[in-house]
């Protein structure tokens, strides 16, 4: 087999995988790469997904017979595997020529959990001892290796994920009846320790070696199981308690394997929900928002049609208007069609002098969004001329995209 | 208040020609902040219509030592901050600059380095506006940029930008490709910048890009290595691979990554 053969099936393998950030580290001074805190995105592929890693599995073999997954056993594929020098060459050839920010390593399950980490972990060594490489490397720990390998897998790489892959334990146990939730908790919270242990210890000296300084992520799929956004978005809340993660992921299911009766029916994937997840999971990162002010038992599912902030806004309207000269920042935050970037700038500009509306137009707040929840210098545009219902509708109409399945979220 | 502040009103208004390069354009603004004009103040390119209805008419020498002398001015009133905001809007040069330049001058050295916080201010808006427009090409060149291979042994990456950002990105990639020699070319405006391994554009007494005979030196009797095919054809299998086909989206793919970049991308090239 040639290597481009190789090449199109282990990338046709590892596509699924949403995670492609670059970002949150900052190597400097090897021979060869460098990485940079916002994260670089290289080229972006047909679907709108950028491209900054080379996304690759090292074999798509696999013992496992998930339900869900394209790779699993019992599906009729070529398979494939890289040697280590085979992804090592790859990966400097396309940095070289600057495609791509580093790599990112996922395998199918081939052999013993612990013998499949190890060649992965072989790769991120050699290219960081022999090619004096300095560029981004995202491995995918291998959920039942050991945690030594974790450890090691942690010096190398700048992130380290494990797949939490569905939102509760019993479907986990139905549609990937080969994984355990041990097995992928147990290196979640080890990777979780270390990387809070790694930061306290370089803030006390410089020197002392990174680990996974990009921090660890986890994906999970959404529409192929029966749960409510609510436990999604629960779980979420408490992954970034509880094992310090940078980043969840939400991946809508493309069904991939149409005829396992294990999985939901599903025609096409559930974008705008998947959309409607991230758009809660930033309100839980930077917005300051707790789970349960988004979702109830009463109302376990985001709104396909507004999204979760005006939502949010909707049903607290006794909380509005704010003063856009005299809130502090986390209630500014609370208003729909104003973001961090616009709340900070906010706050910063009234120090100079007093924001009316058309100066928040030019700061960049959506005024027509925001009309409604604020007042400035006075002056209270939208708030309470109409009822909250009518509020609702209006938002409502300004909301529908011409091709509302299109959206897609960039990463 | 000084005296010439009122005395300068009662003359008529000046206007200020400058050779529309950076310089030229911070000297201008250096004269009128000296002279303590008021708004409107206005300022010519050399190219450019003049106005017509300007009284008087004085011209201002480009002189590089003046033009840093009152950047120096700058950054001991404001910050560095400020000014290499200052400097990314001049690399955009857009039209009416110099006036909002003067009024974001004055306020930095007023203000101090907290100016960059006065997001509602006219003059802040307008200079970061375009200040943000070469950061952001800047950046996403940092990504666009496409090395080949070159029997020399050396990469050379063409490119067109709307903005003149050769040097900038030299510097990222003088960090990041350390241990290969590599050219970037600037295929707009003939010029381009060379790391030897060691030294950014070697080739330049001067240390500037290379542009005009220089230039043609640096890359005659060069061609792609025989490597270089190969790994531009696994590069574009993986990219036609990575994209999921229930999820086609060409809009969006275009509007992170315009068109008008795609002639000097690999990946975008139908032809091989």
């Amino acid at each position: 087999m040639t290597l481009e053969e190789k090449l199109a099936i282990l990338t046709d393998a590892a596509k699924y995988d949403a995670s492609c950030a670059s970002s949150g580290s900052n190597r400097k001074g090897a021979k060869t790469g460098s990485t940079s805190t916002s994260g670089i995105c290289h080229s972006w592929s047909s679907d709108g997904r950028c491209v900054s890693l080379l996304k690759i599995l090292l074999s798509n073999v696999c013992l496992y017979d998930c339900a869900y997954c394209i790779n699993r056993r019992g599906n009729d594929r070529p398979r494939a595997t890289f040697s280590v020098a085979e992804v090592v060459t790859l990966t400097m050839d396309f940095y070289r020529r600057n495609y791509i920010e580093g790599l990112f390593l996922s395998s199918a399950v081939f052999g013993e959990p612990d013998r499949v980490m190890d060649r992965m972990v072989a790769i991120a060594r050699r290219l960081r001892q022999e090619e004096g490489f300095g560029g981004y490397i995202h491995l995918k720990a291998i959920p039942g290796a050991s945690l030594e390998l974790m450890r090691q897998a942690g010096l190398y790489a700048d992130r380290v994920s494990v797949n939490i892959e569905l939102p509760s334990e019993a479907s986990l146990k139905q549609l990937a009846p080969e994984k355990t939730k041990a097995d992928i908790i147990t290196p979640m919270a080890f990777l979780g320790t270390s990387i809070r242990e790694s930061r306290a210890e370089r803030r006390r000296d410089r020197r002392a070696p990174a680990f996974a300084p990009g921090g660890q992520s986890t994906q999970l799929i959404v529409g192929a199981s029966p749960e409510s956004d609510l436990q999604i978005v629960r779980l979420g809340e408490s992954l970034y308690q509880h094992y310090d993660l940078s980043r969840v992921y939400y991946s809508a299911f493309i069904p991939v394997n149409r005829y396992d009766s294990r999985l939901q029916p599903v025609e096409m994937p559930p974008l705008l929900r998947e959309h409607r997840l991230y758009q809660a999971d930033w309100l839980l990162r930077n917005y300051g928002y707790r789970a349960d002010e988004l979702l109830s038992e009463a109302q376990p599912d985001l709104d396909i049609v507004l999204d979760p902030k005006a939502m949010w806004a909707i049903r607290n309207y006794h909380f509005f208007p704010v003063d856009i000269n005299r809130a502090e920042y986390a209630h500014i935050l609370r208003v729909p069609g104003i973001g961090v970037t616009s709340a900070r700038r906010i706050v910063s500009a009234r120090r100079f002098q007093k924001l009316c509306l058309a100066d928040l137009q030019k700061l960049g707040v959506v005024l027509k969004r925001a009309a409604f929840f604020i007042t400035a210098a006075g002056r209270s545009p939208g708030f309470r001329r109409q009822s909250v219902e009518s509020v609702r509708r209006v938002l409502t109409k300004e909301a529908q995209p011409a091709n509302a399945e299109q959206l897609t979220f960039a990463f | 208040m000084p005296s010439n502040l009122h005395s300068r009103s009662d003359l008529p208004p000046v206007e200020w020609v400058h050779d529309g390069s950076s310089t030229g354009c911070l000297c201008a603004v250096a004269e009128a902040y000296k002279r303590l004009e008021q708004p409107p103040v206005r300022f010519t390119r050399a190219n450019a219509v003049r106005d017509l209805f300007a009284d008087a008419r004085e011209t201002v020498e480009s002189d590089p030592a003046r033009a840093e002398r009152f950047l120096n001015y700058i950054t001991a009133k404001a910050s560095r901050d400020v000014v290499h905001t200052l400097l990314r809007a001049l690399t955009a040069m857009p039209d009416g600059l110099e006036p909002h330049l003067l009024g974001y001058a004055r306020k930095a050295v007023l203000h101090g380095a907290c100016i960059v916080h006065a997001h509602a201010d006219p003059d802040v808006i307008f200079v970061h506006r375009h200040a943000r427009k070469v950061s952001l090409e800047i950046h996403r060149f940092k990504g666009l940029l496409r090395f080949q291979e070159f029997k020399s042994g050396r990469f050379i990456a063409l490119y067109e930008p709307d903005y003149d950002i050769t040097l900038p990105l030299a510097f990222h990639f003088r960090r990041r490709l350390a241990s290969q020699r590599w050219v970037i070319l600037d295929c707009r405006r003939q010029q381009a910048a060379t790391w030897d391994g060691k030294r950014l554009n070697a080739e330049n007494p001067d240390g500037d890009l290379l542009t005009g005979t220089l230039l043609t030196q640096c890359l005659a009797d060069d061609e792609p290595s025989a490597a270089e095919a190969r790994s531009q054809m696994l590069w574009k299998t993986f990219h036609r691979t990575v994209a999921i086909e229930t999820r086609t989206n060409p809009a969006l793919q275009r509007q992170f990554m315009p068109a008008r970049y795609w002639k000097h991308l690999t990946e975008m090239d139908e032809t091989a």
